[in-house]
């Protein structure tokens, strides 16, 4: 049993097209980060920075091109059973009704398999057991794919845009019932989201991907209390400080800082929300 | 931390009940999961079998009766004549039938295994959703490969097996009526007679998973599928014959007749040529001069073939002899082994490729297993 | 028992929070000694919070000798708080006499808030104990 969940090592993952003209592209690079054990990550980064590539490199879906990964202690091709992935487009059978599914789970995952979890949260969302997946809504679907993962009692749970396809009441109960899953099993969670505000309260670790790149990370309040947002005349100097984004409206600047020291008197510092963190690094002129 | 960093949870007692009855896994969900196609196989075997059984039973029994009553080998009469005539064609025609479900059945298996087998999961991204639970990339592949198979393979040899109950109940009264034997290379009797098909029918499961592999795109892999299969039978139909080394015979060496004449009617003849002085074998030019002189043999159009006549011609010409080559019927066995290996040498180099396409793809087992 | 009404947008650090109101419920008497606090799991899976700011809460609340984890039970309640109200009579003397001073020299009654919120987040300062 180890207590990293997830390491990466100058992690790498290119897609080269050999048609119409060879082009490559880095979807993920030089991508250093350790994740502790029972910790809930959020994984924020514009449309594109990598997300989707990481979690897919995390749950053994692709190679990395470069760099390793370590999940669970283990390659990621030798934790099958002890990770859950539920990818952005919720990929479910159609044709199979939802009980069906619920007992595919169990077909593929007999060693693990609690289907009174899974059945719980399918009869929270108020749907019928013996529709096809074919005929549920996006947000049911969501709900019958994240049943099927957590069903699995995953060590690591993986999830891509979980909560964008809900309505604000299930996307509190799922939350509510990832988090109670975390509680009792101390499950690992990663999420990537574009939903900010609720990730916040809900996750305490940071990875923040921009580019391919690991752009920030680590336990959320530490990352919180080591930046500051400062408000003050645009006249004075934030020069030995880290300035991430900085904003001028007549005399007034706004700024969020890694300050290096006391900040200048005249500023009047607060901490910034984690959405106002986030927002401000993707903001960031491109290094 | 305090009490949350602990492993999962024991499982609880009413999991243990219900690991017990844990449906068979993978085997499970590849039937649920193609329970339509398994439902559409079992109906067309259904359709084809029952075509074959009533050439085997009815059509062949009426065909029998039908003989018996007639004196087949007296004058003509015309109300036997008919009844004979509509016995045989109904039994020909269920046959016909029958053939054609054979012939078909790789085409099928083919166009759903590259459609519908892995182009569509990966196309919904539903075989991701597969590796990620406690089987490995390489065992679904397995399951994918292997139960189609054995389901296509069985319904295929039933198919083939009662079209040989059919054509051995058949064909002696098909031969006593026509006073002619429908010969073993034709594309029926080689097909639904032989044992190509079983191949075909494998190599169209393993061609239309890598494709899927491949192509990712459920259209596009169905369409590749189609043709790739049907032109490989369609290559077969054309090439089968240079499968294996043909048999010549000379003109001379025929004890009579016309030097073409067959002395076997199991000879499937290929192509013809004359001997030239060196003792070489002309093809087309041989060929020319062989048929040339055929006039010169057959006189002035009355009576029996003049051997000395002919080959004066032929000499005249410049040759010594006319050739042909032919496939005996013991190439029967030879030609059906050539060609059904050279089906499994491609399924199995599409086996292999689809595997390493996987493994490729996908994270390795780093641990011994 | 208790349920605990998480505020995001409020800017107080969520275990505060649950700090808080579980001690407001002490003081009203919601909450008395013996009873169990929710477990971590059901204050998660009501409010969708991380499961490690409830832990963090009820370990501060243990800290501060209110409750006490009993392994494989839960978290009870070891003694209630009195009424805040109880000897501040003469500190309201002292705010009353203080605010009379701030209007006679012209404030205005925003003014006085802000001056009061500025004193107060001096000395109670939100999240003070982050780390």
């Amino acid at each position: 049993m180890t207590d990293i969940a997830i390491e990466a090592e100058t992690l790498g993952r290119r897609y080269s097209r050999l048609l119409p003209r060879r082009r490559v592209n880095w979807a993920l690079r030089d991508c250093s980060f350790s994740l502790p054990a029972g910790r809930v990550c959020a994984v924020v980064g514009p449309n594109g920075a990598g997300k989707s590539t990481l979690l897919s490199l995390a749950a053994g879906l692709a190679r990395p091109t470069e760099g390793t990964i370590r999940v669970l202690g283990q390659g990621p091709g030798d934790v099958r059973e002890r990770l859950a992935h539920v990818a952005q487009n919720k990929p479910l059978h159609g044709q199979l009704t939802v009980i069906d599914t619920l007992r595919l789970g169990h077909a593929l995952n007999p060693a693990r398999w609690d289907q009174a979890t899974a059945e719980r949260i399918v009869a929270q969302g108020d749907l019928d057991p013996t529709a096809t997946v074919r005929s549920l809504s996006g947000g049911q679907r969501t709900r019958v794919a994240l049943a099927l993962a957590l069903g699995k009692r995953p060590e690591l749970l993986l999830l891509d845009e979980p909560m964008a396809d809900l309505d604000p009441l299930a996307r509190h109960q799922l939350m509510g019932e990832l988090m109670a899953e975390a509680a009792e099993h101390g499950t690992t969670v990663v999420m990537s989201s574009h939903v900010i505000a609720e990730l916040e309260g809900s996750c305490d670790h940071l990875l923040l991907i921009r580019r391919g790149r690991v752009r920030l990370q680590g336990e959320l309040e530490d990352v919180l209390a080591s930046h500051t947002l400062v408000t003050g005349p645009a006249d004075a100097s934030l020069d030995g400080h880290t300035v991430i984004e900085s904003r001028t409206t007549g005399r007034q600047i706004t700024a969020l800082v890694r300050p290096a020291g006391p900040l200048p008197e005249a500023h009047e510092a607060s901490t910034p929300t984690l959405e106002e963190l986030v927002l401000s690094y993707l903001r960031e002129p491109a290094a | 931390m305090t009490t949350t960093t602990t492993s999962p949870a024991p499982p609880h007692a009413e999991d243990t009940a219900a690991r017990a009855t844990a449906p068979g896994g993978l085997t499970w969900t590849v039937f649920r999961l193609h329970r339509w196609a398994l439902w559409m196989w079992i109906a067309y075997v259904a359709v084809g079998s029952g075509l074959l059984l009533w050439a085997w039973g009815p059509a062949a029994n009426g065909l029998e009766s039908v003989a018996a009553g007639c004196d087949l080998g007296g004058p003509a009469q015309p109300y036997c004549a008919n009844g004979v005539y509509e016995a045989l064609s109904t039994y020909q025609e269920f046959m016909r039938l029958g053939f054609f479900a054979i012939l078909l059945a790789p085409l099928l298996v083919g166009a759903w295994a590259a459609a519908s087998l892995t182009a569509r999961e990966l196309e919904t991204g539903t075989a991701e959703l597969a590796w990620t639970q406690s089987v490995t990339p390489a065992r679904w592949l397995t399951a994918k490969l292997a139960l189609p198979a054995v389901v296509a393979t069985a319904g295929t040899a039933l198919l083939l097996g009662l079209y040989r109950l059919a054509h051995l109940e058949g064909a002696p009264l098909f031969t006593e009526i026509r006073q002619w034997t429908p010969s073993w290379w034709n594309e029926d009797l080689f097909t639904a007679m032989g044992v190509v098909v079983l191949p075909r029918v494998l190599c169209a499961v393993a061609v239309g998973v890598l494709l899927g592999l491949l192509l990712k795109r459920t259209l596009a892999s169905l369409g590749t599928g189609l043709v790739l299969v049907g032109g490989g039978i369609f290559a077969f139909v054309l090439g089968r014959r240079f499968l294996w080394p043909t048999e010549i015979r000379y003109g001379r060496d025929t004890p009579a007749g016309s030097p073409y004449t067959s002395t076997d009617p199991g000879e499937w003849q290929m192509s013809t040529g004359a001997v030239t002085e060196s003792g070489e074998l002309a093809g087309q030019s041989g060929e020319l001069a062989g048929y040339g002189c055929m006039e010169a043999g057959y006189g002035d159009g009355g009576g029996a073939f003049d051997s000395d006549a002919y080959y004066a011609c032929l000499e005249d010409r410049g040759f010594t002899d006319v050739w042909i080559s032919y496939h005996p019927e013991s190439h029967r066995w030879p030609l059906q082994l050539m060609e059904s290996g050279i089906w499994l040498v491609v399924a199995a180099l599409a086996v292999f490729v689809s595997y390493r396409v996987i493994r490729h793809r996908t994270a390795p087992r780093e641990r011994a297993a | 028992m208790v349920e605990y009404r998480i505020d995001r947008r409020s800017g107080v650090a969520t275990y505060l929070q649950i700090v808080q109101q579980t001690k407001h419920a002490l003081r009203l008497g919601l909450l008395e000694p013996g009873d169990r606090l929710p477990t971590a799991r059901e204050v998660v899976a009501a409010t969708a919070i991380n499961p490690n700011t409830v832990l963090k809460a009820y370990r501060e609340l243990e800290r501060e000798g209110l409750v006490e984890a009993r392994r494989g039970l839960g978290t009870f309640v070891r003694r209630s708080l009195g009424p805040a109200t109880a000897d501040s009579a003469p500190l309201r003397d002292d705010l009353a006499a203080w605010t009379k001073r701030a209007k006679e020299s012209g404030l205005e009654r925003d003014d006085v808030s802000a001056l009061f919120t500025s004193v107060l987040d001096d000395l109670y300062p939100f999240g003070g104990d982050h780390r």
